[in-house]
């Protein structure tokens, strides 16, 4: 426990260094670039023992990849927010309608409506009819 | 939360496990990278 903390105290000054040489004291806003999916290039390093600091509701830090990232802005538009509410239990929730398949229900309702819309009783009368023809044809023809 | 139960560590594991492969990049919008991690 005291090691981790001596590490993190040791370790802590850092990535200041860093960030004074390579940004040559350029403010941090400047420094958190908005995180390009190809990768980019490296902005700065961090220990796990920094981002081990910033866990908190209106200061979170989080690695993937190998790439720390701030989430701050992005958890309270996270899917899950309830710990016990995890991904596959959603549906069981929140039913069939969600933001997701809203188009895919839409689909479905105007396809069927059209299908509704579209039968007409007299359809299954003309096939009756087209069957009783076929049938005096038959019977005139012998077979 | 369970995304705040995984800040201040390492969640690469458990993110591949549970999020669709594009996920990262349609969060780019509302996350910010801050760097690298010191190995």
């Amino acid at each position: 426990m005291l090691r981790a903390k001596l590490e993190a105290v040791a370790v802590q000054p850092k990535p200041v260094l860093d960030k004074a040489n390579s940004f040559g004291g350029r403010t941090a806003l400047e420094r958190e670039a908005p995180p390009s999916p190809s990768g980019g290039p490296s902005t700065q390093q961090l220990s796990l023992a920094e981002v081990a600091k910033h866990k908190t509701a209106k200061d979170a830090w989080i690695v993937l990849h190998g790439k720390v990232y701030d989430v701050t802005g992005f958890l309270s538009s996270h899917p899950v927010r309830n710990p016990s509410e995890r991904a596959d239990t959603v549906l069981v929730k929140h039913g069939p309608f969600t933001r997701e398949n809203r188009l895919t229900w839409q689909l479905f309702s105007v396809v069927l409506l059209l299908h509704v819309l579209s039968w007409d009783p007299r359809l299954t009368r003309t096939r009756n009819t087209e069957r009783s023809v076929c049938d005096g044809l038959c019977r005139r023809a012998g077979r | 939360m369970i995304l705040l139960k995984h800040c201040g560590k390492d969640a690469t594991e458990e993110f591949e496990m549970i999020h669709p492969p594009n996920t990262l990049k349609s969060m780019a919008k509302r996350i910010v990278l801050l760097g690298d991690v010191q190995r």
